[in-house]
């Protein structure tokens, strides 16, 4: 359990629900509402979105925040992918713009259509991109030129992620399969995620497995090796749009969004070890994103317009 | 002058910039490839999948039931390819929401799996569907399936939504990427049992 707490008044904050403890981390200040929140891999930075592509980028724990901008359209949860060595933001209008970490722009890609995922290797080599209408794409980013597309039956990928030093490149696609790809892009494997669409994944610490949740509602734990799939959760009745792995052991917190407004509907948490897929008591419309560092998944929230709480869920 | 179509062809073969098979006179050429190019067709744009595709949905040509709400809805049209050939036995994956703007996530409401016929033709019975706040536009989903040609995923709009304002051509909407996916609405019969039609004509790419 994370011991270092950044604001101790806190503490008597700190809530154990459904077996899981919520802990204050750090508190960030914005200039207004954000839309949604994304924490980078390694868990440095939050970046924020607000408008159409106001973007700010805070370290952690000391709340310091920049601003980053030169990028035009609407950025969602999709255009936001960041770890350790840099930071990509893609919109609506397919420009995606690599920032390294100390926020200088290092490189710009024209997709065509709109960006539905992005993932950055852990040591900021290749970018994997999608958009709405293509399957997964990976560019060397000191030559800035695309090194392969991968391959869907229909449809486009919805979910990437990249483990062991940027030799497996896991994919969720939308043809409800999930792929395996190695670094130079040959299929290691095509797995059924299931019935519907499945929308994002995450790999755990050691990269042997990842979880995968979409449309159904349900979380699934596959084999990253395989793609064979080990367990499934009941579902939690609403689409699932993002989930995150902990750091440590199996645990799994997932967004779930309502299918008819897509407004927040619940945080749903699951040990695949046993347990059964729970609903984490914390008010899903203030949650604007999550992600985890090396010890704690962590939760980004918004108390007020400009006020945001980052939580560690242990 | 401006050469025709058919004269710059056999000027073409003239100067042996077009070659000729053993046996194929210029004649049979020139109006062979006239009627190749008269029968080409625009591929139908293509929109995004997501996100609430299912597979598996059952093989029915009517999706509505009994009592459901909403305007009934006929959809007919044709599968073909770009070189304009009609593709029977064509797979057509279709799937949209209610009246009022829902999906079925745990069902197969209002999705059907259909067979081009002769020809290439297809048809279904539905309801218009309703709006829903993250999508601006009425849509269908279709997903086209037929071997040697790429898989068409694209959506059916509707020239009768009120986000149009009547002039789909004038008033386009970011939610809607090709105003050739906007289908003129027919509606027919008496006011008790309005009903409203549409056709789709879905062209694939060759791989």
């Amino acid at each position: 359990m994370r011991t270092a707490f950044a604001f101790g008044v806190w503490l008597s904050l700190t809530s154990a629900v459904c077996g899981q403890v919520v802990q204050p981390f750090a508190k960030l200040e914005a200039p207004g509402a954000l839309n949604f929140a994304v924490v980078c891999d390694g868990g440095e930075r939050v970046v924020g979105v607000a408008g159409e592509h106001d973007v700010s980028v805070w370290s952690l724990p000391s709340g310091a925040r920049r601003i980053v901008g030169g990028l035009k359209g609407h950025i969602s949860t999709n255009g936001v992918a960041c770890n350790r060595k840099g930071l990509a933001l893609g919109s609506n209008t397919g420009t995606v713009v690599i920032f390294d970490a100390a926020g200088t722009e290092r490189r710009r890609i024209e997709l065509k259509g709109e960006v539905a995922a992005l993932a950055f290797s852990a040591d900021g080599s290749f970018l994997a991109t999608a958009t709405i209408y293509s399957p997964v794409q990976i560019w060397d980013l000191a030559s800035g030129k695309l090194q392969w597309t991968g391959s869907t039956d229909f449809g486009n990928t919805a979910g990437i992620r990249i483990a062991h030093g940027g030799n497996l490149i896991v994919v969720a696609d939308g043809d409800t399969h999930v792929r395996g790809y190695d670094r130079k892009g040959k299929l290691l494997y095509t797995a059924e995620a299931g019935l519907l669409e499945p929308f994002d994944l995450s790999l755990s610490a050691d990269g042997k497995t990842f979880a995968v949740a979409g449309a159904e509602g349900a979380i699934a734990l596959h084999d990253a090796a395989t793609g064979k799939m080990l367990k499934k959760s009941a579902s939690s009745g609403n689409p699932i749009f993002a989930l995150a792995m902990a750091p440590q052991g199996m645990k799994v917190i997932a967004f779930e969004l309502d299918d008819f407004r897509m407004d927040p509907a619940g945080i749903a948490y699951w040990n695949p070890e046993g347990g059964e897929l729970k609903n984490l008591k914390v008010d899903a419309k203030t949650l604007l994103g999550f992600g985890k560092d090396d010890k704690s998944l962590l939760l980004v929230r918004q108390d007020a317009p400009g006020k945001i709480s980052v939580e560690s869920v242990e | 002058m401006e050469l025709s179509r058919r004269d710059l062809l056999y000027k073409c073969i003239a100067l042996g910039v077009v070659k000729l098979g053993v046996g194929l006179s210029p004649g049979l050429a020139v109006e062979a490839w006239l009627r190749a190019e008269k029968m080409a067709r625009q591929a139908t744009p293509i929109d995004q999948l997501g996100p609430f595709y299912k597979k598996g949905a059952p093989n029915t040509v009517v999706l509505r039931s009994a009592g459901d709400p909403g305007l009934a809805l006929a959809v007919a049209g044709a599968v073909y390819n770009t070189r304009g050939e009609e593709l029977p036995g064509a797979k057509i994956e279709i799937w949209q929401t209610n009246s009022l703007g829902h999906y079925d996530l745990s069902g197969y409401r209002y999705r059907a799996t259909l067979l081009a016929g002769a020809k290439g033709a297809y048809d279904f019975q539905s309801v218009i569907p309703g709006h829903y706040p993250a999508r601006v536009c009425q849509h269908i989903h279709f997903l086209v399936s037929a071997p040697g040609h790429k898989p068409l995923v694209t959506q059916m709009y509707f020239g009768s939504d009120p986000v149009f304002k009547g002039d789909p051509a004038k008033n386009p909407n970011d939610d809607c990427p090709s105003v050739e996916l906007v289908r003129p609405i027919l509606l027919t019969d008496q006011p008790e049992t309005m009903s409203a039609r549409a056709t789709f004509e879905l062209v694939m790419e060759t791989l």
